[in-house]
């Protein structure tokens, strides 16, 4: 697949110009069965470190 | 074409965030082989230039260090943009550095995927710990060993700033 200028488009099978561009306030379904949503069983986060 | 942190065109930015979206789901439906790690080993995912495109993606990583790669993945393996997140040649970075770069989302209704979300503050205005945005009010976090999750934005109750780079 290329764009308009008639370039190449990397890992075109995952190309989708739509709603990710129009901000958005809908689950991705493909996530509705991976949220976490029990506070009791998410570990507290680790403090980040710099390195 | 809007101005955009990356520079992308709106179908390259559109790609570079399903890429985003890839990356976390595949990492969350594989979290029992990935290991949270604060180690050098957490920068795998760049050293050894896994891209979800080929269903690859670091086993051993903290929270920086996993949205590092999954940025560097989206927007320079893809499209060779140079390392806006931490401003490191994407050779390494913290919730510090990416705090400090791209561009600030005020309002949650402007969110997009692949944003940054920080949490926290360990003192010096440097967070404590950072997600990615998913979509839907929803960010993926890995900052411990039973992650990476799927989280509702607020899961932690210190939010604070989140910044776009694509």
């Amino acid at each position: 697949m290329q764009d308009e200028h008639g370039q190449d488009l990397p890992d075109s099978e995952d190309l989708a110009p739509d709603a990710f561009e129009l901000g958005d306030t809908t689950v991705p379904p493909e996530f509705e069965d991976l949220i976490t949503d029990d506070p009791n069983l998410i570990v507290p986060d680790n403090v980040d470190k710099e390195g | 074409m809007a101005t955009r942190v990356s520079g992308l065109s709106d179908e390259h930015a559109a790609h570079a965030r399903r890429l985003i979206l890839k990356a976390a789901h595949t990492m969350v439906a594989h979290k029992g082989v990935i290991h949270y790690s604060q180690e050098a080993n957490r920068w795998e995912g760049i050293q050894k230039h896994l891209t979800i495109a080929k269903g690859q993606f670091p086993t051993h990583c903290d929270c920086s260090s996993t949205a590092e790669w999954m940025l560097w993945d989206a927007i320079h393996r893809t499209y060779n943009v140079r390392d806006l997140v931490s401003n490191s040649n994407w050779t390494g970075g913290f919730t510090g550095s990416q705090y400090r770069h791209g561009k600030a989302v005020v309002h949650d209704r402007n969110l997009k995927v692949g944003d940054l979300i920080f949490y926290g503050d360990q003192g010096g205005g440097v967070p404590e710990h950072v997600a990615v945005y998913i979509g839907g009010g929803l960010v993926f976090s890995h900052g411990s060993e039973g992650g990476p999750y799927i989280l509702k934005l607020d899961y932690r109750n210190d939010r604070r700033m989140a910044r776009r780079y694509i």
